[in-house]
């Protein structure tokens, strides 16, 4: 975890959301990537690590940077595919000879000019492959929600511990702790329609552990469906302990809606019912929630 | 009284009235549940416990184990059976160090076809995980288990990554008597501790060819055992492991890059010593985690990794790699380097091929398999080759940068000692004088332990 991403106020942790002041920077951001479309992701890279037309600290043009990479896939551009050319060049060196030599006895078998061939070695590698824009446009606003709803993740994911007040529908938040093996305890509130639910691992007694981290940062995306919420999260920094408060309204972006089944057996087994029994509807039973 | 296997932990059910399990170490009482809970590694206490208390109970902490299929005799080296000896009078609990290309992997074998109980190996890459469960399958004639890379079946043997480990060991921990861990020096750090925590399993092998770091032995020993028996690469070179030479090539910065990194480093030098005055017990990643609160330290530390960068391939490097991979060019040459771009960068140059994280595997297995036949003549690699895969054959090695310290140089020396008929391994240090990389290089050659006195040129 990046020490930048956040900052310390007594006990509370208190994560550098972005806001509605960095959306000049990220659109010139967008645009950069947009210029680079086509070209190979190392210079892109570089031109990110040079100095940008606007001010903004480094540690959020990678985060942003992260976010839009994960929302669009690379794309390997070359005449031959680069392992067979690796194959057949590195195969030839081990027969002896200069690079040129090398290059034009592979180039006879693979059909390929030698220049395509060198430029092929490596055209699948990270760096070397072409950027693609995203899938679906991306708008300045929407990527300030998304690099948040990345800090407050990597973020619970340093949790042990995890509280949350909920008012309203809190269903989504016990399913997916349950589905994950964790452990809720549930304490009701005066008002009837808040309760506490107190979130965590059975290993978690014994110690300090992050084995439950990926588990608990994927409730964040479930608080959105709660009508109002406050999560605190004792977080593990080094050798001490902080909290971190998420709370409805952060300008975090929303998960997607709950999946209407738990796993793919419960969902082909709706499938197919419905394939036999047109006229049933299929539909999983949600009891009440215990209050 | 019940003893249950829950998510990596053992749960007392059904107390008889008075009974305070608490009161044996690493029992708590759960208030979430209502009850007693322990960590799983610790079945093995409270059943003897119980026992010694009188303490009716009904175990049903273990998985209704499935049948083992049958096991072919597993030959053994004098060195191999003498460490399956220590162990097994170890209780069936502890670490064996023994050099890299001894045969561990066999070892483990043997223990797990004495015991003939189920057994998970723990290892630490995908490529590992094959190679464990190709080597099992020649003497083990059931199927095995695969977690990891895509699979995902448990079977009484069953071969796990490290990840997966740490991930599913709540769910399997009880399925296994015997837990194999392979490079075990990867735990005791308290990084993933809990796979070995949430198992079961009341035997422990740890395997590594070099001896645990020193903050690490007794955690490890909690978890695993404690060492039980030990070589170095030095007792076995000769006879059971190829003889070689360590010649040091030492060189020198040109004038530009001399002053590049004077410059760099200098911040850093003097923001480390300021900090070993306030923590003079802190590790590096308390002086990273210390500098990276101003700016002047954030400044410092980037100017670190511009100088280390640069130590990684200078030009006096890239020279020497020209002249080395020449002079050697009908031999079997793996070169080291410290990061991948280094790799690319030899590679790229002298048509050699790289093998590295983003090599897919089979593209990496079939030039390994290439290289055996003698159909590659070198291979470029700056971590993975470090641990643990098979390369026979290899003759040469030059070691172009290095990333970590002493451990790594050992298993990297290790790809080299393959015994074979007049065979004499050859493995290049390049390290360049007046920097940090002279320390560094004069640890990793003690490390070697009673191994042949470095020829300097």
């Amino acid at each position: 975890m990046d020490p930048l991403h956040f900052r310390t106020s007594g006990a509370e942790i208190v994560p550098r959301y972005l806001g509605p002041q960095d959306v000049p920077w990220l659109r010139a951001l967008l645009a950069e990537y947009e210029r680079f479309v086509g070209r190979r992701r190392r210079e892109l890279w570089r031109r990110l690590g040079e100095p940008l037309p606007f001010e903004c600290a480094q540690w959020k043009v990678k985060l942003a940077a992260s976010v839009i990479d994960g929302l669009s896939v690379d794309r390997t551009r070359a005449a031959v595919p680069p392992d067979r050319a690796r194959a057949e060049v590195f195969g030839e060196a081990a027969r002896g000879g200069t690079a040129d030599e090398i290059l034009a006895r592979a180039s006879a078998r693979m059909g390929a000019a030698p220049y395509a061939l060198r430029e092929a070695l490596f055209a699948d590698l990270p760096g070397e492959r072409r950027v693609v824009a995203p899938d679906a446009p991306l708008s300045p606003s929407d990527l300030v929600l998304r690099v948040n709803l990345g800090l407050a993740q990597s973020l619970l994911r340093l949790a042990t511990l995890v509280r949350v007040g909920v008012v309203g529908e809190s269903r989504a938040i016990v399913r997916h702790a349950k589905l994950h093996g964790l452990l809720c305890t549930v304490r009701p509130r005066t008002d009837p329609q808040q309760v506490i639910i107190e979130i965590s691992g059975p290993f978690a007694l014994f110690r300090r552990t992050l084995v439950y981290g990926r588990a608990l940062a994927g409730l964040v995306s479930r608080l959105a469906w709660c009508n109002r919420f406050v999560l605190h999260a004792d977080c593990a920094l080094g050798p001490e302990s902080k909290r971190l408060v998420l709370r409805s309204g952060d300008p975090i972006f929303p998960g997607g809606e709950p999946r209407p089944f738990d796993s793919k057996v419960e969902a082909r087994f709706a499938r197919d019912f419905a394939r036999v029994a047109p006229d049933w509807d299929v539909s999983v039973r949600r009891p009440a929630f215990l209050t | 009284m019940r003893l249950v296997f829950d998510r990596g932990t053992i749960l007392f059910a059904d107390l008889p009235p008075g009974f305070d399990p608490s009161r044996l170490r690493g029992v708590v009482w759960d208030p979430r549940v209502g009850r007693h809970r322990a960590p799983a590694r610790l079945r093995g206490d409270i059943r003897e416990w119980l026992t010694r208390q009188g303490v009716p109970f009904l175990d049903e902490v273990p998985s209704r184990p499935d049948d083992l299929g049958a096991w072919s005799a597993v030959p053994l080296r004098p060195y191999q059976d003498a460490a399956l000896l220590s162990w097994t009078l170890g209780a069936a609990r502890g670490v064996v160090v023994l050099p890299t290309g001894s045969g561990k992997t066999r070892l483990a074998i043997a223990a797990m076809a004495r015991a003939n109980r189920p057994a998970i190996c723990l290892v630490p890459t995908r490529v590992l995980l094959h190679q464990w469960r190709a080597e099992i399958a020649k003497f083990y004639g059931g199927p095995v288990g695969c977690l990891g890379d895509g699979e995902h079946e448990t079977r009484p043997l069953t071969v796990s990554t490290f990840e997966s480990a740490y991930r599913r060991m709540a769910e399997i921990g009880n399925r296994f008597d015997l837990l194999v861990v392979d490079e075990v020096h990867h735990f005791g750090g308290g990084v993933r501790d809990e796979a070995l925590e949430m198992c079961t399993a009341p035997s422990r092998l740890g395997l590594t060819a070099t001896p645990p770091a020193p903050d690490a032995v007794t955690r490890l020993e909690g978890l695993v055992g404690p060492v039980v028996y030990q070589l170095a690469v030095g007792d076995l070179a000769g006879r059971w492991l190829a003889s070689f030479d360590v010649v040091v090539l030492e060189l020198r910065l040109d004038p530009e890059e001399r002053r590049n990194y004077d410059d760099w480093m200098k911040s850093f030098t003097e923001m480390s010593i300021a900090q070993r005055c306030l923590n003079p017990w802190g590790t590096f990643a308390d002086l990273v985690r210390a500098a990276s609160k101003t700016e002047q330290g954030r400044r410092a530390v980037a100017g670190f990794r511009k100088a280390r960068r640069l130590l990684g391939f200078t030009r006096a490097k890239a020279a020497a790699v020209r002249l080395l991979l020449s002079r050697h060019r009908d031999s079997r040459v793996l070169v080291f380097t410290a990061d991948n771009e280094t790799a690319y960068a030899i590679a790229r140059e002298h048509l050699v091929m790289p093998i590295t994280c983003d090599i897919g595997r089979k593209e990496r297995e079939v030039a390994l398999d290439r290289f055996r036949r003698g159909e590659l003549r070198t291979l470029v690699s700056a971590r993975v080759l470090n641990e643990g895969i098979d390369v026979p054959d290899a003759d040469v090695a030059i070691v172009v940068g290095a990333a970590l310290a002493e451990r790594e140089h050992v298993q990297r020396v290790g790809r080299l000692l393959r015994p074979a008929e007049g065979k004499r391994a050859i493995i290049y240090e390049l390290v360049t004088t007046d920097t940090s990389e002279v320390d560094k290089a004069h640890r990793r050659r003690k490390a070697l332990g009673n191994g042949p006195s470095p020829l300097s040129h």
